[in-house]
């Protein structure tokens, strides 16, 4: 019983945590934020232009903070706030979600193509 | 077990099973992860299914995901968490049917896949992409409140056998 038990925890760590854990190493601190509201891209910000923003849909209102430790959201009027709980986020890849709301913001490099890598 | 019998207490693990949600959407847990859950009514499914059997949980958890998200939710918990039950559920049957892994370990990993099924559907309502790099910690909640719902299933599965609640004489 025991072995087996150790052999699963082992190779569950090994799939979902480590192997993540490595591919997310990979990735390289983004320079733009691309704002998806229904899977359309809204508006892309350079993460070098600090300031607050605002994202205004059908949906809702989402307000986000751009500075030098990368993008983070820090009003919304949605019920949940799970969107402010994703934190700040900076590198390719790295993205914060509103489902309320339908909103995505997702980091990218410069070169759109290269951000395949992150999938 | 007559009918009559099994039919009582399957109703009664359901309504627990609702309790349990609504208990854990009333008292969200301060963990900076979007959604994050105790998974307290699959401490109720994996009981049933060690009690009883696969299609009486199955049953269980197919009523409770589908009147939870009626009661406290919307579509998109509904989605998030008939995925989760579905894989986990699954995942869980076939580790258990094996006889090799413990009941502690097999919660684990239905822990694991419970989150992993609701991050493809989260990633798929998005935008398609996948997300890495939220998942080696969502991987990791997962695997600790399974193992918490896992001990405690274990202990109460342990329990009603000694103390024979379910058999056929008019106990309890």
């Amino acid at each position: 019983m025991k072995k087996y038990d150790i052999a699963l925890v082992v190779l569950l760590f090994a799939c979902f945590v480590a192997f993540p854990l490595f591919i997310n190493s990979q990735n390289s601190v983004g320079k733009v934020a691309n704002v998806y509201v229904d899977k359309e891209l809204e508006y892309s910000v350079d993460l070098s232009e600090h300031g607050e923003y605002f994202v205004n849909s059908e949906y809702g209102m989402n307000r986000f903070l751009v500075d030098d430790s990368g993008v983070c959201i820090i009003d919304t009027d949605c019920k949940n706030k799970d969107c402010i709980n994703f934190g700040t986020i900076n590198k390719t890849g790295q993205f914060i979600a509103c489902l309320p709301h339908h909103l995505l913001i997702e980091i990218q490099s410069d070169d759109k193509d290269y951000d395949s890598v992150a999938y | 077990m007559n009918r009559a019998r099994k039919s009582v207490y399957i109703g009664v693990f359901t309504a627990l099973a609702l309790i349990f949600s609504y208990v854990e959407y009333l008292v969200p847990i301060p963990v900076p992860v979007p959604g994050f859950k105790l998974g307290l009514s699959n401490l109720v499914i994996l009981v049933i299914l060690l009690v009883f059997g696969f299609y009486e949980a199955l049953f269980v958890g197919l009523i409770k995901v589908s009147v939870s998200a009626l009661l406290f939710g919307n579509l998109f918990s509904f989605c998030f968490s008939f995925s989760g039950f579905l894989l986990s559920f699954f995942v869980m049957v076939l580790l258990l049917k094996s006889g090799k892994i413990s009941v502690p370990a097999v919660s684990l990993a239905g822990g694991v896949f419970h989150n992993f099924a609701q991050l493809v559907v989260a990633s798929l309502l998005l935008k398609g992409a996948f997300a890495f790099w939220i998942l080696p910690v969502l991987s990791l909640l997962g695997m600790g409140t399974g193992l918490i719902v896992g001990f405690l299933a274990l202990f109460i599965f342990e329990r009603i056998k000694k103390n024979d609640w379910f058999s056929s004489r008019d106990s309890l």
